[in-house]
């Protein structure tokens, strides 16, 4: 049964957000798990946890304590196992050099985060439903950064 | 004057010379052989006259035996027969004296051998006819007197012949004497004019040489004294050290650097290193044995305490070089660098100031991008969650307040994004891609693809060039500009922007204010909106300048100055011109290469 729902993590620091984040994926109909890490230490450990299954799709905040956005997305990528996981990063900045970096470190997606709720459940819900093998071949710098 | 011709006097001199003694020594043996030959001409003159002399002298001799013999047949005398001996030691005499002349003719000699001969067949002849106890018949008498006669004549004709040979040599002798009489002196004249002629043209080639050698004397000191009043001006003195001699010059300058005058003290290193600030000094003579060691330029920097106490930066510099006596010469410069230090110590002490400047606005900027934009979007979320959900639970007022926050907080929003955005056209490190405008004009469609359709817009382009610009700034550019246009679109008219490219000369556009050669892209910009007056076609570019009141139109004021930097960013020039209820254009310049 696991198998029919999406597996969703967020790591954000932020409690607001992690709340606007699930709040979000529970007014969506969509069948989905959404776990929530406090930093990216916490991420990692989950990850690492091979009990655990590996999610789906990874929600990613840049600017977190202990270990921040950018070193968890290196980790990441320098571990076969999360291969196939879709890492959507999550964040408030919408920089050139954030944006740029993390799309050559290979994110799927760049997310700024919006502000207001309804906005933020049609990107969500755009991510997650999103046919990765066909979004990830025409894949560029230019539509990296999601818009609406 | 020419370094050729200084090089190559001295050997045209040392020819000049040269020919001169070869045509002295020409002369000397000339004149010698000439004299010579004029004493052995002169000699042989006077063997002829001689010999001529001698040979008459033997005829008269002869002549007289003859009459002696005459007198003795006809009178028979004693005192005649001691005569005639007389004459025959005489006669032998003569014979052996014109044979000792003669002796170098060979036909002389055979003339003589013969005529030796006639005399002595006559003194035999004489001999015999004195007798002196012997009388001669008449007829005997007559016959010995006709015997005389012929061998007389015999020896006469011998004489003459002796004669004329001798006349003859005398004659030839006379004539070459005279020839080389004649033509000695045109010779010796000539040699002497000759001499003459290569001596002025040495003379005439040493005053123009020392006429030369004055003109660079004065050119020298004229150099000389260009150079030392350049030193003065320019701040620097020049020094030298012979290597082979260890001795040093300064110049009167290098004197003055270090607060002295000029040739105060005895050029010597000692002399000069006095002045250096003692921390330095072990550096500065360090750096020049370096400099004797190795052959090239090392610029050093150090202080010197002048005469007067004050700190003074001087940079010195030395080359070795070799004269063309083959002496090794250091050759060293020293320059007050004392301003340019301090100015460089200065702009340093800025520099750093303005990088902890540039980053404390860095700082900003995040603070802005990130720690102000966090808390704003939570609002502004909450905000949405609480007009979502709880409106209605509101009263009129409450819900008026609330929307009007809501419209705030997105004015906030766009501000801050605004600033963000222009805070990043400020940066000048980015990157200049050749980038094709006419993608960057298509992103930027794409960018207002929402507010296109809505407002039924159309734009109409020629198409675009590829340039070197930096590509995000540029379709920032783009978008606000289109933006700008489709913003203050006139209500119920559809917008038209058109967008037109040409290539221009600078100097041929009166909108350029500089004078230069450059061609330009000169992009338009043309839309049918409200337009606006003209005399706010400046003011218009000016951060937070808005022509129109905000509950009219929303808009920062920040859109067209990010534009103006974006356009200085790429070296090109933005202009605006409008009019009222007809439309704005904005004109962009920017450099084609």
């Amino acid at each position: 049964m696991e198998r029919e729902y999406i597996h969703i993590i967020l790591a954000d620091d932020d409690e607001d957000d992690r709340m606007f984040f699930s709040d979000a994926f529970e007014e969506l109909k969509i069948n989905t798990k959404v776990q929530t890490c406090n930093d990216g230490v916490e991420l990692m450990k989950c990850l690492n946890d091979e009990e655990r299954v590996l999610p789906h799709v990874l929600f990613l905040d840049l600017n977190m304590p202990m270990k921040n956005g950018i070193e968890c997305l290196e980790e990441i990528k320098a571990n076969k196992r999360f291969d196939d996981i879709i890492i959507a990063i999550y964040s408030t900045s919408s920089s050139e050099e954030h944006i740029e970096e993390t799309f050559i470190k290979g994110a799927n997606i760049y997310i700024k985060k919006p502000s207001d709720f309804n906005e933020l459940k049609k990107v969500l819900s755009y991510v997650v439903t999103l046919n990765w093998q066909y979004h990830t071949s025409g894949l560029n710098k230019d539509n990296f950064l999601f818009r609406m | 004057m020419s370094v050729f011709s200084i090089h190559k006097s001295p050997l045209f001199l040392r020819m000049v010379f040269v020919i001169a003694i070869f045509i002295m020594i020409f002369v000397t043996a000339l004149t010698y052989r000439h004299v010579d030959q004029l004493t052995l001409s002169s000699k042989s003159v006077a063997h002829t006259y001689k010999a001529t002399v001698e040979i008459e002298q033997l005829y008269t001799n002869i002549k007289d035996l003859e009459i002696e013999r005459r007198n003795y047949l006809l009178v028979n005398n004693k005192n005649i027969i001691q005569n005639i001996a007389n004459l025959k030691v005489e006669i032998s005499k003569n014979l052996i004296r014109i044979e000792a002349i003669i002796k170098e003719n060979p036909k002389q000699i055979l003339l003589l051998k013969k005529l030796e001969g006639l005399v002595n067949e006559k003194i035999n002849i004489i001999d015999k006819g004195i007798n002196p106890n012997k009388t001669l018949t008449f007829e005997q008498l007559k016959i010995s007197l006709l015997e005389g006669k012929i061998s007389m004549d015999k020896i006469k004709v011998f004489v003459n012949s002796m004669l004329a040979i001798e006349k003859e040599a005398l004659i030839e002798r006379t004539k070459k004497n005279n020839t080389i009489t004649d033509t000695t002196p045109i010779i010796i004249y000539i040699t002497l004019f000759s001499t003459i002629a290569v001596v002025i043209l040495a003379f005439v080639k040493i005053s123009k040489d020392l006429e030369e050698m004055r003109q660079n004397n004065e050119q020298l000191a004229l150099n000389n004294e260009s150079n030392s009043l350049t030193e003065q001006i320019g701040d620097f003195g020049t020094w030298f050290l012979n290597l082979e001699t260890n001795k040093y010059t300064f110049s009167e300058n290098e004197y003055r650097l270090l607060g002295v005058k000029p040739f105060s003290f005895e050029a010597s290193m000692e002399g000069f290193l006095k002045y250096i600030h003692p921390e330095d000094l072990s550096y500065v003579k360090d750096i020049i044995i370096k400099m004797i060691t190795r052959d090239k330029l090392i610029p050093f920097t150090y202080r010197v305490i002048r005469a007067d106490g004050n700190l003074r930066y001087l940079r010195g510099n030395g080359k070795i070089v070799t004269n063309k006596s083959g002496e090794k010469i250091l050759i060293g410069t020293t320059t007050d660098v004392t301003d340019e230090v301090l100015t460089n110590q200065a702009i340093e002490q800025r520099n750093r100031e303005l990088e902890a400047k540039n980053k404390e606005l860095q700082t900003f900027n995040y603070v802005a991008s990130h720690d102000l934009q966090e808390p704003l979007r939570k609002i502004q979320t909450f905000i949405s969650r609480l007009v979502d959900k709880d409106l209605n639970s509101l009263s009129d007022n409450g819900q008026q307040y609330l929307l009007k926050i809501q419209d705030s907080s997105e004015r906030m929003r766009i501000l801050i994004d605004d600033l963000l955005k222009f805070s990043r056209a400020n940066k000048s490190e980015q990157i200049f891609e050749e980038t094709d405008l006419n993608d960057v004009l298509e992103n930027s469609k794409l960018e207002l693809v929402q507010i296109i359709e809505e407002k039924k817009a159309s734009i109409i382009n020629d198409e675009l060039p590829n340039l070197n610009v930096i590509p995000f700034q540029m379709q920032q550019l783009f978008t606000n500009l289109i933006n700008n246009s489709l913003k203050y679109s006139k209500e119920n008219v559809a917008p038209v922007i058109t967008i037109n490219i040409s290539e221009v000369d600078a100097f041929k556009e009166a909108a350029i204010p500089v004078n230069e050669k450059n061609k330009y892209y000169k992009i338009i910009f043309k839309d049918n909106g409200i337009g606006f007056d003209a005399q706010y076609s400046e003011k218009i570019f000016l951060l937070f300048n808005r022509l129109h009141n905000k509950d009219k139109f929303s808009g920062t004021g920040i859109g067209l100055a990010i534009c103006k930097k974006i356009v200085e960013n790429h070296k090109g020039f933005i202009f605006a011109e409008g009019q009222i209820n007809v439309g704005a254009t904005f004109t962009i310049y920017l450099p084609v290469s």
